[in-house]
């Protein structure tokens, strides 16, 4: 006999052991692990598409990042407050002072 | 969910149906045989062999992979079975437990009714047992099982003719293959 049938032959005798093939089912069982065939068909109608869910979520997080940084840059915009020296007493002092210091004092000499 | 990537064995160019193997345990039935001869042929023991067929199953019904035909499913589950069982022959406390039990390891393959093929076939070292179990018994071409191995198609070629050699050799240099 051919060694590649003589191959063939010792692996047909080889099976899986029942009880270790029964532990397995039992075990995929009790960490609900296995599936229903409906459930594995609908798994699979749901999966013809996934580039199409792919794209979706794409457009959909690029879009909540642009109105994310939109929003933000608007709640900061909205909180500046302008600045208004007549507003406040200081500032009209400090201003006061400072044109006055600042102004130049030329002398013509006739 | 696993993403099967263009260089899974077995996956063909053309758009086919997508293949779920049936449900509930139909795939546990139809691929236990699989499983375990290749995961036999891997670790090179039973009691290895059961514990790596048991994670396997687990890997699958972890995934939920889908695949593209039949032969797609088959390779996949060939492949993780090859990984699984390097993996756990790898591992530290089998390596541990290798060296301790190598002893009665060979007495429970003695008494276990293996036939003298099978015994040199596992007798071989791992690299050139699983290419012998893939093209003799699994019937795969070379590249399919370039694929599986990850290896160039030159090097699983390589390994089938040294395995054969080396087979010769064990079995007493008169066998005759085709």
């Amino acid at each position: 006999m051919e060694l590649k049938h003589e191959i063939k032959a010792a692996y047909d005798q080889v099976h899986a052991p029942d009880a270790a093939v029964e532990k397995i089912k039992q075990e995929l069982y009790q960490k609900d692990l296995y599936e229903d065939a409906d459930e594995a068909v609908f798994e699979a109608d749901v999966k013809k598409s996934p580039s199409a869910a792919k794209y979706f979520l794409y457009i959909a997080a690029s879009l909540a990042l642009c109105t994310g940084c939109i929003l933000s840059v608007w709640g900061l915009h909205s909180q500046m407050t302008p600045f208004t020296p007549a507003s406040t007493g200081m500032s009209s002092t400090v201003t006061t002072t400072v044109t006055e210091s600042t102004e130049p004092t030329t002398e013509v000499q006739p | 969910m696993l993403s099967i990537n263009e260089e899974e064995p077995g996956r063909t160019q053309e758009p086919s149906p997508i293949h779920v193997s049936g449900g509930s345990f139909a795939v546990v039935d139809k691929y236990k045989d699989l499983v375990y001869r290749m995961a036999l042929t891997v670790v090179g023991n039973h009691a290895d062999a059961e514990d790596v067929m048991q994670e396997v199953f687990f890997r699958y019904f972890r995934s939920h992979p889908m695949f593209e035909n039949e032969v797609h499913e088959r390779n996949w589950i060939l492949k993780v079975t090859l990984n699984t069982g390097k993996n756990y022959a790898r591992s530290i406390w089998n390596r541990n437990r290798t060296e301790l039990d190598l002893d009665s390891v060979a007495a429970e393959q003695e008494q276990s009714g293996v036939s003298d093929v099978l015994r040199a076939v596992l007798s071989l070292p791992e690299r050139y047992r699983v290419v012998i179990y893939l093209h003799y018994y699994e019937e795969l071409r070379i590249a399919e099982i370039a694929r599986i191995l990850k290896v160039s198609e030159s090097a699983a070629a390589k390994r089938l003719s040294r395995g054969r050699e080396k087979l010769r050799k064990k079995l007493g240099g008169v066998m005759k293959w085709n």
